[in-house]
């Protein structure tokens, strides 16, 4: 679990009204449906659901910074991580 | 030649105009620097949203969504997006002329419905033969959530079921201050582009399964997409009043200053008139001895 130190990911985080996050990450922990996922550089392609919780990442100075989302939708690939959230779900039950 | 007092009738009216159209251009740049900004902080979403859409729907192999079906276009509906108020120099014109051969290209083959955003669009089509199914006029600014929501819900519908085989919306994309792009984009089916994916490319996880992500992901498709168009339109219409204004203002200042220059030719041909007349009285006066 150790990832080696030129390893990052690329992190974005977009809602409808703007871009929240993007950044260079060492690791984000996202809030799946069934918990939370941990990425680190070199993880599998995926997409997967949000459901509500916090965005945590490390950055590249080792900070680590936390972002609420309501839900979303990730796609992993490439070490590139997109993230969509925040869309309002007016209409539909 | 006019009289001093026409010329100067005039030189107040045009500088009256000026005036107007220096506070519109205000007025334009102030909502121009909203509706910018606007555009520029949802650009991310509106540029990576329907990409997703597709590399998801591509990956996931299979068509999974009625929005991916691609079916022969023998029903369009087109969408044409314009502003409600005019003084925007050739926005609107432009758009209408481009909309009416997109129209008569498709004519031929495909039974075509027209949904008209803006007073514009709308006052333009009641003229032509036409089928227009919808219309949406006057305050389009400040109802852009609630057109998107209510229109986006009408295009599912008709598009699921199979009432419209495609649906086309044209619009003008804010480029730059200087001149809108219009653009003509094709809304429904979402373009699942044939490209292929390298099979070398790990296939990805999907959790849930990917048909309910997808079902999840469309279903902000069309409003948001909508939106996105909305507001272009609305960037776009601001910056070309604003360069409109600014050329009416510059011209009425060019006008001014011919006039000015006339007038003051005017008045002071007159003044050496009056002063040889007066020159010569004195003179006829002299020699008659008085």
């Amino acid at each position: 679990m150790n990832p080696d130190r030129d390893e990052r990911l690329q992190l974005r985080v977009i809602s409808p009204a703007r871009l929240l996050v993007e950044a260079e990450v060492l690791e984000v922990q996202l809030p799946g449906l069934d918990g939370y996922l941990g990425l680190w550089p070199g993880h599998r392609p995926l997409n997967a659901c949000l459901g509500p919780g916090q965005i945590i990442f490390r950055t590249v100075l080792g900070r680590e910074e936390r972002l609420d989302i309501k839900g979303g939708l990730v796609r992993v690939a490439d070490d590139k991580i997109l993230v969509l959230t925040d869309m309002e779900d007016d209409d539909r039950a | 030649m006019p009289t001093l007092i026409d010329l100067r009738r005039r030189i107040q009216s045009v500088r009256n105009s000026q005036q107007v159209t220096q506070a519109m251009k205000t007025v334009a740049t102030a909502r121009f620097k909203k509706a910018h900004r606007q555009v520029v902080e949802r650009r991310p979403f509106w540029h990576s949203f329907p990409g997703l859409a597709v590399s998801l729907s591509q990956a996931s192999g299979q068509s999974l969504h009625p929005f991916l079906e691609i079916r022969p276009e023998k029903r369009i509906e087109v969408i044409v997006i314009t502003s409600d108020k005019g003084l925007c120099g050739a926005f609107n014109s432009n758009l209408l002329a481009l909309a009416m051969t997109f129209l008569e290209q498709k004519k031929e083959k495909a039974a075509l419905e027209v949904v008209t955003i803006g007073r514009k669009a709308s006052t333009h089509f009641k003229r032509l033969k036409y089928p227009v199914i919808g219309s949406y006029a006057e305050g389009v600014d400040k109802r852009v959530a609630e057109i998107s929501r209510e229109l986006g819900r009408h295009l599912e519908y008709r598009f699921v079921f199979k009432q419209v085989d495609a649906v086309y919306v044209i619009y003008n994309e804010f480029r730059s201050i200087i001149a809108p792009r219009i653009t003509i984009s094709r809304l429904l089916p979402l373009a699942a582009a044939t490209a292929e994916i390298p099979a070398e490319t790990p296939r990805p996880d999907w959790e849930p399964e990917a048909s309910r992500i997808i079902d999840y992901l469309l279903g902000f498709y069309l409003r948001y997409q909508l939106e996105h168009y909305l507001l272009e339109s609305q960037a776009a219409e601001q910056a070309s009043r604003m360069m409109a204004m600014e050329n009416a203002t510059k011209n009425a200042g060019e006008l001014i200053s011919d006039l000015v220059l006339l007038l003051n030719k005017i008045r002071q041909a007159s003044i050496t008139r009056e002063l040889l007349e007066i020159q010569t009285a004195v003179e006829a006066l002299k020699q008659q001895g008085v």
